[in-house]
């Protein structure tokens, strides 16, 4: 085969390694070493690529059969076929499921493709010097527990993502609140007039604040289950002692 | 199937582990090990500790029997109403009485209206429509009034109104036919009487809520064997308790009469003569009242480590219980020994006064079970099955009776021989004797953070540590 870019040479190969040399013509039918192995060959020219291609042709499809454009295989009749309803090609019905739609591009039956969200803070790694503050998005030092910029502060140097520090400080702006509530709960749970009220509507509250009773500390939240357990029980001895008091 | 029940061929070189040694307690430990340097957590399983060694427990027995001692030791000084014996030296059953008293210059209205009277021991006490009868041991009977004359030896229990003014006296109990031998207190003049009934009511809360925190302050420290801090948790929680239920006795009986004033004003068909309402109010203002005295009643052992937190526990549990403890304590009278019908409420107040023992010391164990953070099960040992809390952010463990963890009984634990450091919500074990190795899960460290599970083993007594999740 003659080497498109230098027509007076010819490619050919090394018969042990098929290492590729470009060679003049003049060599051809000469023994040569190749650098690869070190083998000897006879020099001969290589075939064009078109002519090995055509020594093992494909075997044509059936007359009559339709490829799937999914799996690229005949759509045999007894197969389950679907048409796409928008531009008519043929497929699978397994292939149709699979691809969730249909496998031409631009049609309108294509299915979604899955759009890259975009990450707001870039991953902070090892050897990179500065963090994006997820408050004001300034750069700041990787190791700053504080930007310089906004004031904001981290609870480690670690980086974190806009939505992890909103979460994070709006539950510590929460938290002293829930614990001054705890507080709040357990003393109007010790006078028997508001203990029913404590019954109730402190329980509606423990529920709906569960998540953050559980991040105080020991004490806090002991607090708040304490003063529900004694509110239930003032309320329960109330009940009981005005049920019972006149009966005989 | 014969193929299948037929053990595999041993060939040569080949190892055969029956079910006893891989069962076996040194494969647990290869396996912590392997667990522990993996950085996994603690893999101990989690046995449980033993009932009478929680605090709640212990606690309550002993707040119970130092209430039950507090009753008994007051007791003697203490009149419902004020007993006297002796012959009638005058009477009227006919004057009617204007039904109005006076306390400090202030007039008030009686809620009974008494009419007719006798004169013993020169005390004038006034008949109103509630005066029963009673035999001389105790039983009620009725009362013939008729029968009764000048001479004649009586008993009769009065309620002075206002209590400690004496401006009236109103009979609510007549002995006609009263025991031969009556206590001496009988003879006394209905003032002095008055006087000492006062002044134990005066002392009763200081009084209990010393003895109950002299009983819980020693507890902890006689368990664990430590003699010095039993004795010292011991007084600082008696004189703790005695200040703080002086003052807060004060505090309660300014809170407690209002509200029984008011619930006195409400006559019902109760069986204590109260309305519903009336009732209870009363259990109210008694429970405010004894959740005031309770305050103290549990400082003394946070005061004696000197731990913020066991104060706090202490504290609360003082209060929870005396509220409680007080809550229950008409109900249980009543329950018990049917309502306000006798001349004295020694059985009803031992029951209560008990009962306030009892509640303020399992309070204080079992908020301590709630609020605890970290703790220290010891699984082998001397006390095997009890808890260690670890309430201080520096607790040191040891065989010196000054640690905060003391090791007895054991050759193989050092004087100091290890210290749990708390910073935030992380624990840490550090070793302080290089002759005395700690070993948390079977690795010898010299310094390592703990995770709930971790087992450390300190000599021959070894300790489960845990940790409650957030």
């Amino acid at each position: 085969m003659v080497d498109p870019l230098q027509p007076d040479k010819v490619i050919c190969h090394c018969s042990e390694c098929g290492k590729e040399y470009r060679l003049a013509r003049g060599h051809l039918g000469k023994r040569a070493q190749c650098k690869g192995c070190l083998q000897k060959f006879i020099i001969t020219e290589a075939l064009p690529a078109a002519s090995v291609e055509t020594s093992q042709p494909m075997s044509p499809p059936p007359e009559g059969c339709i490829l799937c454009t999914v799996c690229q295989q005949p759509i045999a009749p007894e197969e389950a076929a679907k048409d796409c309803p928008a531009c008519q090609t043929p497929y699978h019905h397994e292939c149709w499921e699979y691809n969730q739609g249909c496998g031409i591009y631009g049609c309108e039956q294509a299915p979604e493709t899955e759009t890259l969200k975009n990450v707001e803070i870039p991953v902070s790694y090892w050897g990179k010097e500065e963090k994006n503050c997820p408050s004001c998005g300034n750069e700041i030092h990787a190791a700053a527990l504080r930007c310089v910029n906004c004031g904001a502060m981290f609870a480690s140097a670690e980086p974190e993502d806009r939505r992890a520090y909103r979460e994070r400080r709006s539950k510590g702006e929460r938290l002293p609140k829930v614990g001054r509530t705890s507080i709040v709960l357990l003393v109007l749970s010790i006078l028997s007039c508001t203990a029913p009220l404590v019954a109730v509507f402190g329980t509606m509250w423990y529920f709906s604040n569960r998540k953050d009773i559980q991040a105080l500390s020991g004490t806090q939240s002991a607090m708040c289950r304490i003063a529900l357990g004694l509110a239930y029980l003032q309320t329960l001895v109330i009940v009981v002692v005005c049920v019972f008091y006149n009966s005989p | 199937m014969s193929q299948m029940n037929t053990p595999p061929p041993l060939w040569p070189g080949s190892i055969r582990i029956t079910k006893d040694e891989a069962n076996s307690e040194h494969v647990d430990n290869l396996l912590k090990r392997q667990a522990s340097l993996r950085g996994e957590g603690g893999i101990t399983r989690h046995s449980r500790g033993k009932w009478y060694y929680q605090n709640w427990f212990l606690f309550m027995v002993t707040g119970m029997l130092a209430a039950f001692g507090a009753w008994a030791l007051l007791e003697p000084y203490f009149d419902d109403m004020c007993y006297i014996q002796g012959t009638i030296e005058s009477m009227n059953l006919e004057e009617t009485h204007s039904g109005r008293s006076s306390l400090n210059g202030m007039e008030f209205e009686l809620y009974v209206h008494p009419k007719g009277w006798v004169k013993v021991n020169g005390a004038k006490c006034w008949l109103f429509e509630k005066t029963q009868g009673l035999t001389a041991s105790d039983d009620l009977a009725e009362l013939d009034l008729s029968s009764l004359e000048v001479g004649q030896e009586i008993g009769v229990y009065v309620m002075p109104e206002p209590y400690q003014m004496v401006e009236l006296c109103l009979a609510n109990f007549i002995v006609p036919e009263p025991a031969a031998n009556p206590p001496e207190k009988a003879s006394f003049p209905i003032r002095q009487i008055v006087a000492q009934t006062a002044t134990a009511g005066t002392v009763l809360f200081a009084v209990v809520a010393a003895i109950i925190g002299l009983a819980i302050g020693a507890t902890d420290g006689l368990i664990c064997r430590v003699a010095r801090r039993a004795v010292i948790g011991g007084l600082v929680g008696l004189v703790a308790g005695f200040i703080g239920g002086f003052v807060s006795g004060i505090v309660a009986n300014i809170v407690y009469a209002p509200l029984n004033q008011m619930a006195m004003g409400q006559e019902g068909p109760g069986p204590g003569g109260l309305t519903t309402f009336a009732f209870v109010v009363q259990m109210g203002g008694r429970s405010l009242a004894w959740c005031l005295a309770g305050m103290t009643m549990g400082l003394g052992q946070g005061l004696s480590l000197r731990s913020g937190r066991l104060l706090l526990y202490g504290f609360l549990g003082g209060i929870i219980g005396g509220l409680f403890g007080g809550m229950i304590f008409d109900p249980v009278d009543l329950l018990l020994l049917g309502g306000m019908d006798h001349p004295s409420a020694h059985i009803s107040r031992m029951i209560g006064i008990t009962v306030i023992g009892a509640t303020v010391g399992a309070m204080i164990g079992l908020v301590e079970l709630l609020a605890r953070d970290a703790w220290l099960r010891m699984t082998e040992g001397p006390l095997a099955g009890k808890e260690f809390l670890i309430f201080k952010d520096l607790m040191h463990l040891g065989a010196s009776p000054r640690s905060e963890v003391y090791l007895f009984n054991d050759t193989g634990v050092a004087q100091q021989h290890a210290t749990i450091r708390c910073s935030g919500d992380t624990y840490e074990i550090e070793g302080l004797d290089d002759n005395f190795p700690v070993m948390v899960n079977g690795r010898t460290v010299s310094r390592t953070r703990l995770r709930n599970g971790d087992q450390i083993a300190l000599g021959r007594t070894v300790f489960l540590f845990q940790k409650k999740k957030r």
